[in-house]
């Protein structure tokens, strides 16, 4: 039974989660009237994304990417490529956050409020 | 037990609390729930091996949660 | 929220599971060794890191050594978000600083023995671990963007803590911008500086010091480039709590 439930999650059940969790973070930033709530969708999606690049760069038999004594050989070693990558994507998402909420108090100042449809007013959509 | 199904199992909390932070109401509520959300992020990236990006998760869930606080002082806390 | 919108976005959550489970061929197994990703590049790679920098930790010796640039134009990138968080909110108005004493009944709960305690006991480790990290970037886990992030967390504590007054220093958010672009302008140089000697930008083994092995020269490349990340990524995110802690009303 494990068996089955691990082939699985290895073959599809894993990027099948990370699709969801995708997905969820782009309908929150469609979905919520609230910009707070949309710049917490935005880290969500970032997140997923984050962790699809390093679901790539797994092995099953790796160890972390630190080089120890007497072992050689690139299978030894989990994947260290896509780590460098990120590591540098979820810098940049604490930058954009930053931007995001200084924006957001722009907002506040101006308008007086963060919900969408009282900024944009009744009946834009119709 | 293997990594792979403890890596489902975290993945699938890390829906849940997405779902919570979409239909949630209250802002203050939110942040919390959103810095678990990253703690268990960086326990999903422990469990891939990458312990450098869930040292730099970890380090960077705080701060964020940190300035999403500050902000929520100077906004209506409630949402509709 | 109507109830189309949740519809509409629904239908392309579905779309994109269906494409995962329509489409078995295109993604590799999670934990394939063979997979491409693993094969070509990283293999290299891991092969030849330690020998070719130094740096027992991989992930460290592609940031700083293979990819630098991907790691100067990051660093440019933090810098950036931070001057445009000074650029969007400068024309509001700060909260008068006077306006910002604790009223009486909440004084208590701000100065109490116990929270000054444990900052006065976190902040000293939280600075010391940040400095381990950042010169033990290279031979363990850690690195630059970590460091800096740490002792922007010991300012913030002692930033947000009411009774502990700014004891590690008062910065203002232009200081902290422009402290980021030092940060910017020492990763530059440490790239310039090969080019004196004969060599392209960023590259280690023509840096002018003396040194009898090239892995050496990467070592001290990989900390100078290390100190750039440190300064820039703690002062930006100084900038970014600064320039929104000013603008904000604490009322109670």
């Amino acid at each position: 039974m494990i068996d089955i439930i691990e082939t699985f999650l290895a073959e599809k059940g894993i990027y099948m989660m990370t699709f969801v969790l995708m997905g969820l973070g782009i309908l929150g930033m469609i979905s919520c009237g609230n910009y707070m709530k949309k710049i917490m969708c935005m880290n969500i999606m970032q997140v997923s994304i984050i962790f699809f690049f390093l679901a790539l760069g797994q092995k099953e038999q790796g160890t972390l990417p630190v080089f120890v004594e007497n072992l050689l050989g690139a299978d030894a070693y989990i994947n260290p490529l896509p780590h460098a990558l990120m590591l540098t994507a979820i810098v940049v998402s604490l930058g954009t956050t930053g931007v995001a909420l200084a924006l957001l108090m722009k907002i506040k100042g101006i308008y007086g409020t963060i919900e969408e449809e009282e900024i944009t007013g009744e009946g834009w959509r119709k | 037990m293997s990594v792979i199904i403890l890596e489902g199992a975290f993945l699938l909390l890390l829906i849940i609390i997405a779902i919570v932070i979409i239909f949630g109401k209250d802002l203050l509520a939110l942040t919390i729930i959103y810095c678990a959300f990253s703690f268990s992020a960086m326990m999903l990236y422990i469990l891939t091996g990458a312990a450098d990006v869930a040292f730099t998760e970890a380090v960077i869930g705080v701060i964020s949660t940190v300035y999403f606080i500050i902000a929520i002082k100077s906004i209506n806390r409630r949402c509709k | 929220m109507e109830k189309k919108k949740i519809i509409g976005a629904a239908v392309i959550i579905l779309a994109a599971v269906a494409a995962v489970i329509w489409a078995p061929d295109i993604l590799p197994a999670v934990g394939d060794a063979e997979s491409p990703v693993n094969s070509y590049l990283s293999t290299y790679y891991i092969e030849n890191s330690l020998e070719d920098t130094g740096a027992h930790n991989m992930v460290t010796a592609v940031l700083a050594d293979y990819r630098g640039f991907d790691t100067l134009f990051e660093t440019c990138v933090m810098f950036l978000a931070g001057i445009t968080a000074l650029m969007v909110l400068s024309s509001t108005a700060k909260v008068d600083k006077s306006q910002r004493e604790i009223q009486e009944p909440y004084k208590a709960s701000f100065s109490g023995t116990v929270l000054d305690t444990a900052f006065r006991v976190v902040v000293p480790i939280i600075v010391i671990y940040a400095f381990y990290v950042f010169a033990h970037g290279e031979t363990s886990l850690g690195g630059g963007f970590q460091a800096g992030a740490l002792l922007a967390i010991a300012y913030m504590i002692d930033r947000i803590i009411p009774n502990f007054n700014n004891s590690l220093g008062n910065m203002t958010e232009e200081a902290a911008a422009m402290t980021a672009g030092v940060g910017v302008f020492i990763y530059i140089l440490t790239g310039l500086l090969p080019m004196f000697n004969g060599g392209n930008f960023l590259q280690y083994e023509k840096l002018p010091f003396g040194a009898e092995h090239a892995a050496e020269l990467h070592s001290t490349g990989i900390i100078m480039i290390e100190i750039g990340v440190v300064v820039c990524v703690m002062a930006t995110i100084i900038n970014i709590l600064e320039v929104v802690l000013e603008r904000t009303e604490f009322d109670d």
